[in-house]
């Protein structure tokens, strides 16, 4: 047999220099998001006025800035507490998820037993429990704490179920072979797998949160964003149901992303980060 | 050529104390009743110490399950007979760290790095005295992967993977390694690189290996002693020793004599 010398190329490969794009379009590309949600403000400003809509159908973006400038501090301190009950409520969530959640994985007798409970207390509407919650823990902190961690704690516990049971067999079997205690098997394979599924619920828990202690300030509070919105749609002031509104989207969209940077950090081995 | 040492499995003398591992009248049934699968029946095996034994035998005719037996890893009630390492029953075997595993697969925890992963047996044995740990750095030094001790499972090859599971599996210092096809999902020149590197590791330790395989190059070319098995249920039908010279190297696959082996083995295999 002969071998055939393959036909040498002697061209060299071309390296692709490491090209800046022009500041201005990078200034662009880094802003365009906050130009869209400017330029969109500025638009319903402008229909407003032109089309004179009247201020109880619809405020303009200044009328709702003007509500909060006139009163701040019953404001900015009704987010406070709502803020204060959303993350006590994820807290709690957390805490008694990922502690159910692992009883749940590993141990099938507690999950028969205790399981078809929870999924009647999981699909009754929170909306259905809420006013029970005033009538056991009356009108303050607690109802909505209550509230804010019942919607946020399922999906919680759905996933941690899922991270700790599904970890790689093999390698519980690879600490089981080495003589690893349970213990051993839940802190070095069991909860680092489960960490990615924990963080994936935060992206569903946090803002669930959130609405759920606005809903139970609305049925029965006397502070916070969810009260303020009844008193102030009662009083047909749409500028402050506008701007209530839009104090509870910030504080959602806050704590989502406080969870997708705490995910970035903790989780970077995993590929759902790279998302 | 006459065909050598082909016998029938016959169970060796009983003073077998010399053995690091014993199965005695060895039957394995998966289930009960009428969804039981016998997956083993009749094995009676000695394994010596430092030996480099390699099982072959046709899927599915349950060379996972023996090695599974011998580590103690399946459910109670599943293994009929008796199986001891180093005297002592797979369960204090296990307790006393004297054996370690090798899958198919390298089975990494994705969030440790390759050192980390090495590290894991030592963060949770119980079984082994401080003289008998073996350092990770060196181990991964051993598998030729010091230079990746700091990558996640993630950022390495298929084959520097199946080396970590490799270096993981010797920190405890086993008299016995367990391994169930480690080379199967490799390409063929990693797989050769692993062969030697693997002769090598063992004769840097006093460990015995029992190795499942499908290939029968691979079987004759690390083994001592090659058991055949039957299809379902496995029983070992021929025992082939295999007494090339050592250090091998990839020179032996040449050799007429090592085709002649394999051919061997093939009609061992066939005859099953
Ligand atoms: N957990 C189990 N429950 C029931 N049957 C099983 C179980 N594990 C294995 N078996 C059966 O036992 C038999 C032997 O399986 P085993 O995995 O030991 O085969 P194997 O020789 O390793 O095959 P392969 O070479 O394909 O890996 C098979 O028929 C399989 O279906
Ligand atoms: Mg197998």
């Amino acid at each position: 047999m002969t071998t055939v010398l393959p036909r040498r190329s002697t061209v060299r490969a071309v390296i692709p220099p490491d090209v800046l794009p022009p500041w201005p379009l990078r200034a662009l590309r880094a802003t365009r998001v906050w130009l869209v949600l400017v330029a969109s403000v500025g638009v319903w400003e402008l229909a407003v006025a032109v089309l004179d809509v009247p201020n109880y159908l619809v405020p303009a973006p200044s009328a709702v800035v003007r509500e909060l400038l006139v009163k701040p501090e019953l404001y900015l301190g009704a987010l406070g507490s709502t803020a204060l009950a959303a993350v006590l409520g994820f807290a709690a969530a957390v805490v008694v998820g990922v502690v159910l959640g692992v009883l749940f994985a590993r141990s099938p007798l507690v999950e028969e037993l205790v399981y078809p409970f929870l999924n009647i207390v999981r699909v009754t509407p929170t909306v259905a429990i809420a006013p029970l919650l005033t009538i056991w823990f009356g009108r303050g902190l607690v109802p909505v704490v209550v509230a804010a961690f019942l919607i946020a704690f399922f999906p919680v516990l759905v996933q941690v179920v899922l991270g700790v049971a599904s970890a790689d067999r093999q390698l519980v079997d690879v600490l089981r072979i080495a003589n690893a205690s349970e213990l051993s098997v839940l802190r070095k394979v069991q909860i680092p797998n489960a960490m990615p599924y924990l963080f994936s619920s935060f992206r569903v828990a946090a803002p669930g949160a959130v609405v759920g202690a606005l809903l139970g300030e609305f049925l029965g509070a006397s502070t916070g964003l969810g009260y303020l919105i009844t008193v102030a749609s009662g009083q047909l002031n749409t500028s402050a149901v506008f701007l209530l509104a839009g104090l509870s989207c910030v504080l959602g969209i806050a704590l989502f992303q406080v969870c997708v940077l705490l995910e970035r950090r903790l989780v970077r081995w995993h590929p759902s980060v790279r998302l | 050529m006459p065909r050598t040492q082909i016998a029938p499995a016959a169970p060796p003398g009983d003073a077998a104390t010399a053995d690091l591992v014993r199965l005695r009248d060895v039957c394995i049934v998966h289930g009960r009743g009428d969804r039981a699968t016998v997956a083993v029946e009749g094995v009676d095996l000695a394994i010596g110490r430092r030996e480099f034994l390699c099982v072959i035998g046709p899927s599915g005719c349950g060379k996972s399950t023996m090695l599974k037996a011998i580590a103690g890893l399946l459910p109670a009630g599943t293994v009929q007979g008796s199986i001891t390492i180093e005297g002592r029953s797979p369960e204090d075997a296990r307790r006393a760290n004297s054996f370690a595993y090798v899958f198919q697969e390298p089975v990494l925890a994705p969030w440790r790095t390759a050192l980390e992963n090495v590290r894991l047996p030592l963060e949770v044995a119980r079984g082994r005295s401080p003289e008998q740990r073996r350092s990770p750095e060196e181990l991964l030094e051993l598998v030729g992967l010091a230079g990746a001790a700091d990558k996640l499972p993630g950022q390495l090859s298929g084959g520097m993977r199946q080396r970590v599971s490799i270096a993981r599996a010797l920190t405890l210092h086993p008299s016995v390694l367990l391994m169930d096809e480690p080379f199967g999902a490799l390409d063929e020149i990693t797989r050769d690189h692993m062969h030697t590197e693997l002769l090598s590791i063992w004769a840097a330790t006093d460990a015995s290996v029992v190795m499942v395989t499908h290939s029968l190059t691979e079987a004759v070319f690390m083994a001592d002693r090659v058991l055949v098995m039957s299809p379902r249920p496995g029983r070992i039908t021929a025992e082939l020793a295999v007494e090339f010279e050592r250090p091998r190297t990839h020179q032996l696959k040449s050799d007429l004599a090592f085709h002649q082996k394999v051919d061997e083995l093939r009609a061992a295999l066939e005859d099953a």
